[in-house]
């Protein structure tokens, strides 16, 4: 079964910066990297979870009086207390009766059929755009056989597959599916193995191993490497020199990419604290850095 | 071979810039002096034919009202050096007689007020279109058109605007005055003339004649203006240039235009006369612009006449002019449907030729950037877009809408080609469209249809449905039938009935009081001037106005639908919360409406998070098929006077504004008061999926099989990020053309970002300080017409 149901915590119609033309975008959910900037944090556990704006909440207590597990209790102040650890997410009818969508679920299991027919609504527009589906996370590559057959499945349909990651996995899952990949974007955090242990919980080396085999058994692939650029984190020209130098090696287009503070209010829904604190990034720093980047 | 041109620099020389400030900071003033003239020639003629009164008293105006010449105006014909409107004792003398005329507002002195009491409005009294029509009017359907029968009370039910104004909206046939000139057209009436025995026919041709003389007397009066600035001209130059003004102003548009500027000065002429002549919707359309100057500008570039800076000068002067002229309305509909002075010169570009290949020229290039550049909310643009558009152009036009954060109105060719064809257009007929007012395609050579259209507020006929026959905007009345209590609708389906049934009822009474119009209409106005250039009332001699006129293509009644998707989202709210899920009864909802949602705010948000249509749900797009489709039904089985079908059409104008404002809380989460959704465009009350998936599910809810000849405007919001950079630019020129190969009718981007979103959609009221070149967002209170202002201003500015 699980072969055929992937957990998907979005799916965005009209992107046109992830990749080329019109594309939608499938957000796979789970990620094994815990990246300190990450402004999807929802989409980090595998496992669906609730996310709550208390904002929007009337305190009405209809979910409460749905919910048989003792997840949701009402504080004092008519707000929702949630005991994420206590729930199955079997029964979302707490999220059913809610009238304005305060309490919601991230994340919602989908078979490929169900997936392909959100994204062939748009099927019209991919072809004068060079557009199609671009599958992206959290990390596809957690959940390689829905995948696999995702991408199988929209290759057959003639939907084009660009696919964003972060490439950590073994080499084996993430070569699998490049046969059905036509456009690849990977993220370098850091070159510096040490350091993106610290600022994303696990090593950079088989993510830079992988982008080698890649190169090795799919020499023309369209490739992008990407770096977010992170204040205090991967900011330094030196890294960034490096990464461009890495990317030039793999004959990949590199991009930086600004740091935002988008993600703020989600980690709040999802009732934990926001890692990155005020850090900002002005417009100027990241213009000087992108400017020295080209250059090279 | 046909290229886009390398954009060469614009410069507006400073007395441009000047005459442009001083038109967006003048107050609109309503003239009267076309009134007073044009009344005393009525009095006179009494007795002829009607065309023939009219020719006349329009030449005795043109020959008699005061105009004017500001030594920073290129081309000649304005009535006044600000921007001015135009008070047309026909259609609006009843309203200033009225108590809540406020003379103020239209910056009337009190002498213009007394000139009117005594000269103009007595002759009218009983004689004007409104009043004609509210005496033929039956009781039923004088109750849904007014509250308490008061005529300066409209109940924004069903409202008519045939009244409101002269005329539906036109694009008159400028390339005629261009080529032949009046004179031409003249010489042609008196021949006809000479070989008819019909009096009525000689009496038309009669008219014609002598009107085309009376445009040729009214330019020589901006000549002597012009000589006389020459002889008191303190530089060389200065003279030089009026001299040349008075010598372009004795020749045009009597003779046939020589150069490109000539051209300008015969179009302008021709178009400030017809204003004069008559009102149309939005103003009279500029036509397609880029085929009749491209001879003669194609000619001055390539023999060194004119530069393209010259040109764009000229074409800003064009503008200038156009600016000025403003429609004021005294009546308290007109008011209100034409808030914030809305506009819409149609100035169509692109598209094809007869021959079907593709129309764009360098000309096109050129009123494009001349248009977007300038800087007031003037002319009004649209781009025929057919499967061979060139892509330069079809990326200047993306450029556009990037730098103004609006595009210009997209035409659809294959689609309204196609429709035009299954209408009985001749396939080079039908290439050769033109656009006209908001968002209608005419055969200007062809149609012979003008009576105003009527807006039906469809959210009423819903509430009909709901309670027995009773609707918000007049609720101490029934207007609908009685269809039972909410209580004992029980299912879906039968509430469908109830609305079938009222929807009928309205449509029938609609249609009788269009057909009232359309019998009164020849006998209170004709069309001279538009007759004399439409080629089949010159054939036979026949004013346009008279409505059936021989080979022409007549359409029925017009009805314009507000509120579409308020009602298809209401509907598929009611069936989620009432029949589906059984969340609370029918009754309950309507109380709660009632309240306008108070204390009830977690049902509106159990309303507002309702599937809505746009978002490609099936069983909620065939709700929308579905009325669509009982509406076309209807119409087109509907044949007037004039041997026309009845049509449906989806532009609201501003009516969606001023029938909202009347209208209680909708199931869709709407407050009481605030808009209606757009057209066909989805409502924006809720997030959606995105344009792509909108539009199509604007293609769901549409009946291909009924080739309706009516306008369907929709709306396709964009976020910045969606539209900016190179991406953006590809983007859109790749939906842009997905688009043209689908059957749509109209396009339009805007470009907002979800804040901006917000703030519209929770205070249409307050949103005052952004006048916005988007008519579906635009709302401006009843600050009409000193408040309204009309400067473009690109939200990344404001932002």
């Amino acid at each position: 079964m699980s072969a055929t149901l992937g957990t998907i915590f979005n799916i965005q119609k009209f992107s046109i910066h992830d990749g080329p033309g019109i594309r939608t975008l499938v957000f796979f959910k789970g990620c094994p990297l815990r990246c300190l900037w990450c402004c999807n944090p929802e989409s980090q556990s595998p496992e669906l979870e609730h996310g709550y704006n208390p904002d929007k909440c009337f305190g009405c207590g209809r979910c409460v009086a749905r919910c048989s597990h003792g997840v949701l209790s009402l504080k004092e102040d008519r707000t929702l207390d949630i005991r994420r650890d206590l729930c199955r997410a079997e029964c979302p009818d707490c999220v059913k009766v809610c009238p304005d969508k305060a309490l919601v679920f991230y994340g919602k299991r989908y078979t490929v059929e169900e997936v392909l027919k959100v994204v062939e609504q748009d099927a019209l527009f991919y072809t004068r755009s060079g557009g199609g589906l671009t599958v992206s996370g959290g990390e596809p590559l957690m959940q390689p056989e829905f995948l696999l057959a995702l991408c199988k499945e929209a290759r057959r349909r003639r939907i084009d597959v660009a696919m964003e990651t972060s490439g950590f996995a073994s080499e084996d899952v993430f070569l699998s599916v490049m046969p059905w990949v036509g456009y690849l974007m990977v993220d370098v955090k850091h070159m510096d193995d040490e350091t993106h242990r610290r600022v994303t919980g696990v090593s950079n080396r088989p993510i830079l191993s992988n982008l080698r085999a890649l190169r090795r058994e799919f020499p023309n692939m369209p490739l992008r490497v990407r770096t977010p650029v992170i204040p205090g984190v991967n900011d330094s020209e030196e890294n960034l020199m490096a990464t461009s130098e890495f990317a030039r090696s793999l004959g990949a287009e590199y991009e930086l990419l600004a740091y935002h503070s988008m993600g703020r209010s989600k980690y709040r829904s999802l009732g934990r604290p926001y890692p990155m604190g005020d850090a900002e990034l002005s417009k100027e720093a990241f213009a000087s850095l992108r400017e020295k980047v080209s250059s090279l | 071979m046909k290229r886009a041109q390398t954009p060469v620099s614009y410069r507006r020389p400073s007395h441009l810039r000047r005459r442009i400030s001083l038109i967006a900071s003048s107050r609109p003033r309503l003239l009267m002096d076309r009134a007073v003239y044009f009344t005393e020639s009525m009095k006179e003629t009494e007795g002829e034919e009607l065309p023939l009164r009219w020719a006349r008293a329009l030449v005795h105006a043109l020959e008699r009202v005061p105009v004017e010449l500001s030594p920073d105006e290129l081309l000649v014909g304005s009535l006044g050096s600000g921007r001015y409107g135009i008070f047309y004792p026909e259609l609006d003398s009843v309203f200033v007689e009225g108590e809540a005329f406020d003379p103020e507002e239209f910056f009337l002195s009190e002498r213009d007020m007394e000139l009117v009491r005594d000269r103009v409005l007595p002759y009218w009294r009983g004689r004007t279109y409104p009043e004609l029509f509210y005496a033929e009017l039956p009781d039923e359907i004088r109750n849904l058109l007014y509250i308490d029968d008061d005529p300066f009370h409209p109940a924004f039910i069903v409202q008519e605007t045939a009244t409101v104004r002269h005329s539906l909206q036109w694009a008159l046939d400028y390339s005629k005055v261009i080529r032949r000139g009046f004179r031409g057209i003249a010489e042609d009436a008196e021949r006809m003339k000479e070989m008819s025995s019909d009096p009525s026919k000689r009496s038309f041709y009669t008219a014609v004649a002598e009107l085309c003389r009376g445009i040729r007397r009214f330019s020589e009066r901006f000549a002597s203006l012009a000589e006389e600035q020459a002889l008191g001209a303190n530089t060389e130059e200065f003279r030089e240039n009026r001299l040349e003004l008075a010598e372009r102003c004795r020749r045009v548009p009597w003779e046939p235009s020589g150069s490109f500027v000539d051209a300008l000065q015969a179009q302008w002429i021709t178009q400030m006369v017809s204003r004069m002549e008559a009102e149309y919707g939005g103003n009279v359309s500029n036509g397609r612009m880029d085929q009749y100057l491209w001879p003669l500008y194609r000619h001055d570039r390539e023999n060194g006449l004119l530069t393209e800076q010259r040109a764009r000068e000229y074409l800003d002067d064009l503008w200038c002019h156009i600016a000025q002229f403003v429609r004021l309305k005294p009546s308290p509909t007109g008011a209100k449907i034409y808030e914030d002075l809305a506009h819409w010169e149609f100035t169509t570009l692109g598209g094809m030729l007869p021959s079907g290949e593709d129309a764009t020229n360098e000309l096109s290039y050129l009123l494009l950037h001349s248009a977007s550049e300038f800087p007031l909310d003037y002319p009004y643009v649209g781009i025929r877009i057919h499967r061979d558009t060139p892509e330069a152009f079809l990326r200047d036009v993306c450029r556009v809408t990037q730098r103004n954060d609006v595009s210009p109105v997209l035409f659809n060719d294959e689609t309204i080609v196609a429709r035009q064809r299954a209408n009985g257009a001749t396939l080079e007929e039908a290439r050769d469209y033109c656009g006209s007012g908001y968002s209608e395609a005419r055969l200007i050579n062809r149609d012979t249809y003008f009576v105003g259209a009527t807006w039906l507020n469809l959210p009423a006929v819903l509430e009909m449905a709901l309670r027995d026959g009773f609707c918000s905007p007049n609720p101490c009345r029934r207007m609908g039938l009685p269809t039972g209590a909410a209580a004992d609708i029980r299912d879906f389906s039968s509430l469908m009935t109830c609305f079938r049934r009222q929807l009928l009822h309205i449509l029938d009474l609609s249609f009788r009081q269009q057909a009232i119009l359309e019998r009164l209409r020849p006998q209170i106005i004709a069309s001279p001037l538009l007759s004399s250039l439409h080629d089949l009332c010159m054939k036979h001699g026949v004013d346009v106005a008279a409505g059936l006129v021989p080979e022409g293509r007549s359409i029925g009644g017009f009805l314009g639908i507000i509120g579409f998707a308020t009602v298809v989202d209401s509907l598929a709210a009611i069936d989620t919360l009432v029949f589906r899920e059984r969340r609370l009864s029918l009754p309950e909802l309507l109380d709660i409406l009632a309240a306008n949602f108070e204390g009830h705010e977690d049902v509106r948000q159990l309303c507002l998070n309702c599937p809505k249509y746009g978002n490609g749900t099936a069983w909620v797009d065939a709700i929308g098929r579905d009325i669509d489709r009982m509406l076309l039904k209807r119409a087109r089985s509907e044949v007037n006077a004039y041997g026309g079908r009845g049509e449906i059409f989806y532009v609201p104008v501003k009516a969606h504004i001023a029938m909202g404002r009347v209208s209680g809380a909708t199931p869709d989460g709407r407050f009481a008061g605030n808009n209606f959704s757009f057209g066909v465009t989805p409502s924006l009350l809720v997030g959606k999926l995105g344009p792509t998936v909108s539009l199509s599910s604007e293609m769901a809810v549409q009946n291909p099989d009924i080739p309706s000849l009516g306008a369907r405007v929709m709306f396709s919001t964009l976020l910045p990020g969606q539209a900016c950079g190179e991406a953006g630019l590809e983007t859109l020129m790749s939906v842009i053309r997905t688009w043209c190969r689908q059957p749509h009718w109209f396009l339009r981007f805007q470009i907002l970002t979800p804040a901006e979103l917000t703030v519209l959609r929770n205070s249409p009221y307050e949103y005052n300080s952004l006048f916005l070149n988007i008519p579906g967002f635009n709302s401006q209170g009843y600050s009409f017409p000193s408040a309204a202002f009309s400067f473009k201003c690109p939200l990344h500015e404001a932002r």
